[in-house]
């Protein structure tokens, strides 16, 4: 009866992607949103994964191949911008830098 | 049994290296919590026939991705306090309602039986090994294009990340 | 970096020529054309629907370039990278335009966009710069991790990536309906939403609207937003085709607030980056409207005739908007447009040029706009459906408050008495911005006055649907 079934892993890639969407709602720093984010990509990368074995085949691995370097690239961009910010304001809060509203 | 174990150990890693993530207070924490949550998804992946995938995750995502963050919170500093005020009043306490509700939803749609993925599509017999050589030959025939225009997008997250963070102060008769 | 000063002008030039000649194999495409060209297994086709397209963008692109070289070079930017980067982000509305995969779209609209993250910066060391550069980023990337998500919902329904094989998947096995479907088309339109600031997900746009160069600003509005859309419409017909009552309905409401809320705030902008912000969200109410109502009547031809020909008229005529507040407010020194007064008496051209483009915006006739508004209102009530018909009096509502700000800033230049206006301040119209307010209000006008070019696209909208 308790076998590991697909179920069972797009649940949990379910739970850790509102756990990601969460986190990114309630947290103000710019860095810790951005690794919420990577939580939410992992999630959708463990469901490619999980799919990709229960229709043994090949495509949602290369899929999770295609968002990882995707993620890897936005890791670059994110940090080079909140490296930016700190050169100016030394922090890199969201929620500091409001400026402007409305 | 060793099924279950397999799973259960990692995701309960996972779920608990997310939360720390979410609720930790110091940046090097919350990045900690990251690496456990990747390195057990790792092992997640190596139970479901990924080997190759398994790999490059703990070498770019454990590796070079948390590197690159933990290198980013030194230079920024760990002491920065955080703002806890709230842009719209109550909005931690709205989320946190949003947030039971969707789990709520998603552990309904877990247990009922009509929402069975197993049910709707029979699942394969026979495995298929995530090996390099399997996803080198399908990456480099099917699906050759999207990789051509993936190198694209790094170049340009290279060539613009070092100009966005090069220090114009520094050589200013070379810009 | 590399080059010295002097020789930047060249990359502007060989940007310009290069994008111009990429024309050409467009218009050898277009004569050629027999029937769709499929490639990479299916996933890249080349049809004419992509090919007008392809077209826009190029010519968007083309526009935003002239723009930049007179702003680009003052001191304080990188002009190769610039450039670069603009022609990247190019690249990635090309590949979404002809794209049928999941994976091929995903990484098209990541190109189109990760480039414009960077270039929302470009500002170094300008506080409002940065703050709208990290706003969108984080909203970009999440918005991005949201249509993946959708995407491997759809991968876990179906086990392909294909859009043709998903949807076929989809309609054999009566999953059309299923709520795994429908939570993943909500993903996928959220996702979509941020890149096209549709209401719940507009909080970046008026920020980095405000703090990025003006051109890139107005690329952001024009060519980003197009990209949004055009994925959107690819998705919505190739893959959720079958569950258009469901996703019609989300589309429907979101369409309405956006117009309504976009509108509302423009009215009480003094800013005019800010005032454009806005008003480019309402307009994104205008042009999700008839997609939203096809999904509900399922009569998707005239939805994308409608959305597409309102998206191209849109972009020439917002591009111009830009131009002419570059102008001024370059020659005001203020972003105050209340402090404008009178300027259009200082140089006419300019006045005239902006004028036509708010009325244009505003949807007054024989203006392009009004041919734009006139269709999306002839597919709202030619629905024959009360939901059709109940968004289209709140687009005629909204059509009339937008014409009070449109109307404002024209009554500004022209009447107000003068008070920053300086004697010996010369008006600066550069060349190249000559030719892009030219070529805009050409478009406009031609679009407005013999709308009949536009009929062709009706029959390419159904080609598009048809394969």
């Amino acid at each position: 009866m308790f076998e590991v079934t697909t179920d069972w892993y797009l649940t949990l890639s379910a739970i850790l992607f509102s756990i990601g969407f969460f986190g990114m709602m309630i947290r103000k720093n710019a860095l810790i949103m951005f690794m919420c984010i990577e939580l939410m990509l992992n999630a959708v990368n463990l469901t490619f994964i999980s799919a990709s074995k229960h229709f043994g085949q090949i495509d949602g691995q290369i899929a999770v191949f295609f968002v990882l370097v995707v993620a890897a690239a936005e890791v670059v961009v994110g940090l080079a911008i909140i490296v930016s910010i700190f050169r100016k304001q030394s922090s890199a809060s969201v929620d500091v830098l409001n400026v402007s509203r409305g | 049994m060793v099924d279950l174990i397999l799973f259960f150990i990692p995701s309960a890693l996972i779920i608990i290296g997310a939360l720390i993530v979410v609720f930790a207070k110091n940046p090097v924490h919350n990045a900690m919590g990251l690496v456990m949550t990747l390195v057990s998804i790792a092992i997640i992946y190596i139970t479901l026939n990924a080997t190759f995938v398994a790999m490059v995750q703990m070498l770019v995502y454990a590796g070079a991705v948390m590197t690159l963050f933990l290198f980013v919170i030194m230079m920024i500093g760990v002491d920065k306090k955080e703002q806890s005020s709230e842009s719209i009043k109550g909005q931690t306490f709205l989320v946190s309602g949003v947030f039971l509700i969707l789990i709520s939803i998603l552990g309904y749609v877990a247990i009922s039986s009509e929402f069975k993925w197993d049910l709707w599509f029979e699942a394969v017999e026979f495995a298929v090994e995530g090996t390099p050589q399997l996803i080198a030959g399908t990456l480099f025939t099917a699906w050759i294009f999207p990789f051509e225009i993936i190198s694209i997008l790094l170049i340009v997250a290279t060539a613009a990340a070092i100009a966005l963070a090069y220090d114009s102060k520094r050589k200013k008769n070379d810009v | 970096m590399i080059l010295p000063r002097k020789s930047k002008y060249y990359v502007a030039a060989f940007a310009l020529l290069g994008t111009l000649f990429s024309l050409a194999p467009l218009v050898i495409q277009w004569a050629n054309y027999t029937s769709p060209i499929y490639a990479f297994e299916n996933s890249f086709v080349v049809d004419k629907f992509s090919i007008i397209l392809k077209g826009l963008f190029i010519l968007i692109t083309y526009l935003t370039f002239l723009l930049s070289i007179n702003f680009i070079e003052s001191d304080k930017y990188y002009q190769g990278e610039y450039y670069y980067l603009l022609l990247s982000s190019l690249l990635g509305a090309l590949i979404v335009s002809s794209s049928r995969d999941l994976l091929t779209i995903f990484i098209g609209i990541e190109l189109a966009s990760t480039p414009m993250f960077l270039l929302s910066g470009w500002k170094k060391g300008d506080r409002k710069s940065n703050e709208g550069a990290i706003k969108f980023f984080l909203l970009g990337v999440l918005s991005a991790s949201l249509i993946l998500y959708g995407f491997s919902l759809l991968y876990g329904l179906s086990g392909k990536l294909v859009f043709s094989e998903i949807s076929s998947h989809l309609l054999s096995a009566s999953l059309a309906n299923s709520p795994v479907v429908l939570l993943s088309a909500i993903l996928v339109i959220s996702g979509i939403g941020f890149k096209i600031s549709v209401v719940p997900f507009h909080s970046w746009a008026p920020d980095t609207y405000e703090g990025a160069p003006l051109p890139v600003t107005a690329y952001l509005s024009v060519s980003s937003k197009a990209t949004g859309f055009v994925a959107l419409i690819i998705l919505l017909t190739k893959v959720f085709a079958g569950s258009g009552s469901s996703w019609g309905i989300i589309l429907v409401i979101i369409s309405g607030l956006t117009m309504t809320l976009g509108n509302l705030v423009a009215l009480q902008q003094n800013n005019p980056v800010r005032l454009l912000a806005y008003s480019s969200i309402s307009q994104a109410g205008f042009i999700l409207a008839p997609i939203a109502i096809s999904g509900i009547t399922g009569d998707y031809q005239d939805g994308i005739f409608a959305s597409v020909t309102y998206l191209i008229i849109y972009a020439f005529m917002n591009l111009g908007a830009f131009l002419s507040v570059h102008l001024f407010s370059n020659y005001a020194g203020s972003t105050n447009f209340y402090e404008w007064g009178g300027v259009a008496r200082k140089s006419p051209l300019a006045g005239v040029l902006t004028t036509v483009f708010f009325f244009s915006l505003a949807g007054i006739p024989p203006l392009g706009g009004w041919f734009a508004k006139f269709v999306v209102f002839r597919s709202l009530l030619g629905s024959a459906n009360s939901i059709g018909i109940a968004l289209g009096v709140v687009g005629a509502i909204n059509a009339v408050i937008a014409l009070v700000y449109y109307a404002r800033i024209s009554k500004v230049i022209w009447m107000d008495e003068p008070k920053s206006i300086n004697e010996e301040k010369i008006f600066q119209f550069e060349n190249p911005l000559k030719v892009v307010g030219v070529f805009t209000v050409l478009i406009t006008f031609v679009s407005g006055i013999f709308p009949g070019i536009f009929s062709y696209l009706g029959e390419v909208s159904s080609i598009f649907f048809g394969n």
